[in-house]
């Protein structure tokens, strides 16, 4: 089974606005790295939250085709229930945090699952050690630099055990140093298995993807492997 | 005393209020004071920097010592100007009280400032609020120096525009202030809103209820202060009311 | 002579051993772009507050155009420098675009139709004119940074200073952040770049100043 099916997918925020997505199609299939690139405002964002059901759930907003993840309709389960199958990491650390601890930010998603406490505790160990970060378990995530923060804010998704990730640019505010962590992280995540589709402008980053996909306008107009579609597309910019 | 539970702190904090508000005699209320002072310092809170905010409320505590003076009737008058009473014992009287009861409030308040939020998000919820609730105050706790920061960014934007904040004429202040809380209320809003759909996307509120990686436990120490404190206050209220 | 003068500046912030910027010495003109990067962390933005005023050195002195910037109210520096905040939504307080620019124009003391006639000229240098009466929040993340940008350049600093510029723009916008700069340039203006967009510094700085762990390593 295909971990994303975006089956003619389209959709606006408001019922007379603009169409933000328009008649997208494609699938992801288990264990694969998927960047999704595009200028500001063709839809990249709004793409990952329709796979996290935050649309139509959340901010309503009209659409019409079909959202699978791991076979779930997107229609069809609340968006806690999909935050089982679909981690969301958002671009903004600072409005992903809100624990005083990073345990505690951690342990909030498993909290929620109604984990015994034991369960709980074993899940963020496994995460904290994960993304290499039990050094900072009793820090404030307030006063985490940014690298540290995206980190924490994709660890608390982690620790519900989604086997997709959906990164929309968790890497925007990091420095060369910090992206070579996470890259390193995303390809430890896909050895275990899990299915990554992540929004990326930075070529060094694109270039670890098995796939990459160019949205324009809200279009899909290029799917293909990693190192002709950049070319291509950065060719493109230069006008 | 450091290591107490964060519900024996807010029964420190109910009882030393309860206290300042029904004490209505300077000697007692300073010495309530000064045994919140105590209390303080044995929880090593550094009282020290509190105390030098709160000079800034000098003035207001002289205006009120006049005010006392002026407008309460008795006493003896100390000082007057043309049949006007300025400065009476009740006048002074009243405002020392004025003066340790604020100073008990604010100074019993910092305790709260020992424990960390999620420690009170886990004290409502073991009183059994709902969780719910008990997050939201979490959060608000979380964001609200967040917000004093944008306050603090945007004046000096604003200044670095060319506004000189000392001397604003009257009635542009409202305008002023427009300026100031606009892209406050909207940063609020769009913080609100995304913070809901984080959580949402952490599975928040899946089920009715949830788990706690740790849950707070009262100790011996608890019980004992929480006992003191709660048969001290009841103790120094009857004692009042008999005579 | 140099417009920014830092001489031994070290900072700290209250309440913390380390200090964030250490005995730093460094002269900044009002001409072509003056790059300085480093990894998150290592002071660049302290620095960036630091020579607006915003923040005063523990150690040290900053003398703008000669004077001392401790003598000067932010007002007065505000003049001289404009400064492009990392994250712009926070300097952008109006209720239209228009407004926006106009609140610094209107300190300036201009009779108002040359003030009025300052505020369609910056809109149609940083072509804004068609979002004129839009709600400054409600712009892309690029919109916003030219806004801001915008709005610092009509009070016509000398040097103009921005923070982390490229955040959050698409290569796109970034080549158009770049082609202001170069009218910033032309309109004989200076610029600090703030960033650690190593792309787009090698493009466009004409000076490059690295920081590490609160000093200059290389230049």
């Amino acid at each position: 089974m295909d971990a994303i099916v975006v089956d003619r997918l389209s959709c606006r925020y408001q019922a007379a606005g603009r169409q933000i997505l328009k008649d997208i199609s494609f699938k992801v299939a288990p264990g694969e790295i998927v960047a999704l690139i595009g200028l500001s405002g063709c839809g990249k964002s709004t793409l990952c939250l329709c796979l996290g059901g935050i649309i139509p759930h959340y901010l309503g907003g009209e659409l019409t085709g079909q959202v699978l993840v791991n076979g779930k309709d997107t229609r069809e389960y609340r968006v806690a229930q999909l935050a089982l199958e679909v981690g969301l990491v958002f671009q903004d650390p600072d409005t992903q945090l809100f624990a005083p601890t990073v345990e505690d930010e951690i342990a909030f998603a498993p909290e929620n699952l109604c984990l015994p406490a034991e369960e709980v505790g074993t899940r963020v160990n496994k995460v904290l050690d994960t993304l290499g970060i039990s050094d900072l378990r009793k820090t404030n995530p307030n006063h985490l630099s940014g690298g540290q923060k995206h980190l924490v804010a994709m660890g608390a998704v982690l620790a519900l055990e989604p086997s997709i990730l959906a990164l929309d640019e968790v890497m925007a505010q990091l420095d060369p140093a910090g992206k070579k962590t996470i890259n390193k992280i995303l390809v430890d995540l896909r050895r275990q298995g899990k299915t990554i589709l992540m929004v990326e402008h930075d070529p060094e980053t694109v270039s670890i993807a098995d796939r990459v996909l160019v949205l324009e306008e809200g279009r899909l107009i290029k799917d293909g492997r990693a190192v002709t579609v950049l070319g291509e597309w950065e060719s493109m910019l230069r006008c | 005393m450091t290591g107490l539970d964060p519900r024996t702190k807010i029964v420190i904090i109910i009882c030393l209020s309860t206290l300042a508000v029904f004490l209505n005699e300077p000697w007692p209320l300073l010495l309530l004071f000064v045994f919140t002072l105590v209390v303080l310092l044995l929880m090593r809170i550094n009282f020290f920097r509190m105390a030098m905010r709160f000079k800034k409320l000098l003035p207001l505590l002289l205006l009120m010592l006049i005010i006392q003076s002026v407008f309460t009737a008795g006493g003896e008058v100390m000082f007057s100007f043309q049949g006007v009473h300025i400065l009476t014992t009740n006048g002074i009287h009243s405002s020392l009280c004025i003066l340790f009861r604020l100073l008990t409030f604010f100074s019993s308040a910092m305790i709260i400032m020992t424990s960390n939020s999620k420690d009170y998000v886990l004290a409502l919820v073991q009183l059994k609020i709902p969780y719910e609730i008990a997050f939201m105050v979490l959060v608000a706790l979380r964001f609200l120096p967040v917000f004093i920061e944008e306050i603090r960014d945007t004046l000096v934007a604003m200044q670095l525009r060319g506004i000189d904040l000392q001397r604003i004429p009257w009635r542009h202040k409202i305008k002023f202030y427009t300026h100031l809380f606009a892209p406050l209320l909207s940063s609020v809003m769009l913080k609100a809103h995304q913070l809901a759909i984080t959580m949402e996307a952490r599975a928040f509120r899946i089920y009715r209820r949830r788990t706690y990686l740790r849950l707070l436990q009262y100790r011996v120490a608890d019980y004992v202060v929480m006992g003191f404190f709660v048969i001290a206050t009841i103790a120094v209220l009857t004692r009042g009311f008999l005579y | 002579m140099a417009y920014i003068e830092l001489e031994n500046v070290s900072f700290c912030y209250p309440g913390q051993s380390r200090p964030v910027l250490r005995e730093i010495n460094l002269s900044i003109l009002n001409k072509g772009v003056t790059a300085i990067t480093g990894a998150n962390g290592s002071g660049k933005t302290t620095l960036s507050k630091l020579l607006t005023g915003i923040l005063l050195p523990t150690k040290g002195r900053i003398k703008l155009n000669g004077q001392l910037l401790t003598s000067l109210t932010l007002t007065q520096i505000g003049r001289q420098i404009g400064y492009v905040f990392q994250n712009p939504d926070k300097q952008l307080f109006c209720e239209t675009v228009e407004e926006e620019i106009a609140f610094g124009v209107r300190n300036l003391g201009l009779p108002p139709d040359q003030a009025a006639q300052k505020v369609r000229e910056v809109m149609d240098y940083f072509e804004l004119t068609r979002h004129a009466q839009a709600y400054p929040l409600s712009l892309s993340a690029g919109e916003k940074r030219r806004l801001a940008l915008a709005a610092v350049f009509a009070l016509e600093p000398g040097l103009l200073l921005l923070d982390e510029p490229t955040t959050g723009l698409d290569p796109y916008r970034k080549k158009l952040l770049g082609d202001y700069l170069d009218k910033m340039l032309a309109a004989g203006r200076g610029v600090v770049l703030i960033s650690h967009d190593q792309k787009f510094i090698n493009r466009y700085a004409t000076r490059l100043m690295g920081l590490q762990d609160g000093q200059f390593i290389e230049e």
